[in-house]
């Protein structure tokens, strides 16, 4: 039997704003200690306090999603461009466009950001783009989308026979749809990539060969002078500048990890701290160095934040009993 | 009840993407047949996430549906123990909550697009503050002292408009996220199964 009287008792909505508002401030700066203790006192006062803070943490982390939209996103001209696929959604309510005209102006000066207009129909190709540290995800009028990692630049031309994206720099994951259509093609320096429908991702930086991985369906890969080859689901293959491509599987979660960017994390096992340092320096200008050969060589594992690399030093640091230093440059880690 | 949930972002990240989309398809559960009176299906929710949140390792969980769901049956039967009276059809009926397999039901399979255009809906239908507030929180990223600083709000001002929109989110996405799904708030098939399970906590 529960002691518990019903006349005390909180309400669940009542825990659920606390738990928002806890969401809120944390998710902002760590609490100092006066406000660590009042947390810990409404945490402890019932169990379904802990239950919706976890909860409004985790509806905190996909409404963050919404950073996929890009700086230039505007709610409402979002909403109409995408209307058309999201043919399950109830029609939207009447107030929605009375309140298009009321305040998307105001809320564009507010943010100070530009309105997303779609034309129908382009000639040209439209370019989209990434700096350092953001992602996006671009919806295509075929249904496909595009998913940009941090500094990445693609131009997309859509049309009824000819699908193509050029990939000119960064990490892109593409999800066609629409099978029977013109097929999907991908550029991406020299080689070409053609797919139905699928799910692939393309990284293309600077110094390092191109890598294509395959999530689902399947991509056709032409490079150079070879022939043609077909890379298939959880399927990764490796394009050097010179000489031929390798291929080799990858698991579940391998691509999972791989993939961890698209929720603005960085994910990490036992992989090299030098190499984790240059995945940060993706995302950053504030570079993180190491001191010494034996410190690089060191694993980490664990999910951290793509655009906080303070904090990932800090936290590695505890790991591997090293010393964080913050230079005018970035981040020194040494022993 | 003793222990801390895990807070970490690692496991919001979880929660959010295998725990989440499963909500609405748990509270039409719920709304089927009648929780113990006093215990409500939020109540039962948030329970039910605060065990996932205690839990040491989630990696572990092949399929988070059907343990989301059992977690809640535990919930619900821990409290049908603390009532007095318990009918063998109440815990029937929570047996059959076990059953849940983890093929997306056609409400939870979204595409990225469809998920995007929620999102949009739901911000573009704050009220004006809050959503330009929001907008520069979510996309912007700025502190609330530089969202107050733009407003003319103060930073207190805007954490409290924040929390407000949060709550809004946490409102509608546990019931399928769409802003006309606030109608089917209170479960409407309460009625239809009549349950001797009802005295509890009453004196």
């Amino acid at each position: 039997m529960i002691s518990r009287s019903m006349s005390k008792r909180e309400t669940s909505s009542e825990i659920d704003e606390a738990a928002a508002s806890w969401a809120m401030r944390i998710d902002e700066a760590d609490l100092d200690a006066g406000a660590q203790a009042d947390f810990d006192a409404w945490l402890d006062r019932d169990v379904r306090c802990m239950g919706a803070f976890a909860r409004a943490q985790a509806v905190l982390v996909h409404v963050k999603r919404a950073k996929a939209l890009g700086s230039d996103f505007e709610p409402d001209a979002f909403v109409q461009a995408t209307q058309e696929v999201a043919e399950d959604e109830a029609p939207a309510p009447v107030f929605l466009t009375r309140r298009r005209l009321l305040i998307g102006a105001s809320a564009i000066a507010a943010t100070g950001v530009v309105a997303i207009v779609m034309p129908a129909r382009q000639a040209t190709a439209r370019i989209y783009e990434t700096g350092l540290g953001e992602s996006r995800l671009v919806p295509l009028e075929d249904g496909s989308t595009v998913t940009l990692n941090t500094n990445s630049r693609i131009a997309v031309t859509i049309e009824p026979d000819r699908r193509a994206v050029q990939l000119e720099r960064g990490e892109a994951l593409f999800k066609v749809a629409g099978a029977g259509r013109a097929p999907f093609m991908v550029e991406a320096g020299e080689a070409s990539l053609r797919a139905d429908e699928a799910t692939f991702s393309v990284c293309r930086l600077g110094q390092r060969p191109l890598q294509v991985t395959v999530c689902e369906g399947s991509v056709a890969i032409a490079h150079g002078a070879a022939p043609a080859r077909v890379l298939q689901a959880n399927r990764q293959a490796t394009l050097p500048a010179k000489g031929a491509l390798i291929e080799r599987g990858v698991t579940a979660e391998m691509l999972e990890r791989d993939l961890a960017w698209q929720e603005g994390m960085l994910s990490f096992e036992d992989t090299p701290l030098a190499q984790a340092a240059q995945e940060f320096a993706r995302y950053s200008d504030r570079h993180i160095r190491i001191a010494d050969p034996a410190v690089a060589s060191e694993t980490v594992t664990g999910l951290y934040a793509a655009n906080n690399p303070e904090g990932f030093a800090r936290a590695v640091a505890l790991g591997l009993n090293l010393h964080v230093q913050s230079t005018p440059g970035g981040i020194l880690l040494a022993r | 009840m003793s222990g801390r949930g895990n807070f970490s972002t690692g496991r919001a990240l979880w929660l959010s993407r295998h725990i989440l989309p499963h909500e609405p398809a748990l509270r039409a559960q719920l709304s089927r047949w009648r929780v113990p009176d006093g215990l409500d299906a939020d109540d039962v929710i948030q329970e039910t996430y605060a065990k996932l949140s205690m839990l040491d390792d989630v990696e572990g969980i092949t399929s988070p549906k059907a343990y989301f769901f059992q977690v809640a049956r535990s919930v619900i039967l821990m409290h049908v123990r603390r009532s007095r009276v318990v009918s063998i059809q109440a815990v029937e009926q929570i047996d059959q909550l076990g059953v849940a397999s983890d093929d997306p039901g056609p409400d939870e399979q979204v595409s990225d697009r469809q998920q995007l255009h929620q999102l949009a809906t739901m911000i573009a239908g704050l009220p004006t503050s809050s959503r330009a507030a929001m907008t520069l929180r979510l996309v912007n990223e700025l502190s609330h002292r530089e969202i107050g600083e733009r407003l003319g709000m103060t930073a207190n001002a805007v954490q409290k408009c924040l929390a407000k929109s949060l709550s809004t989110f946490m409102r509608q996405l546990g019931r399928g996220g769409s802003i006309g799904s606030e109608a089917s708030r209170i479960c409407a098939a309460r009625d239809d199964q009549p349950l001797d399970v009802e005295t509890r906590d009453q004196l």
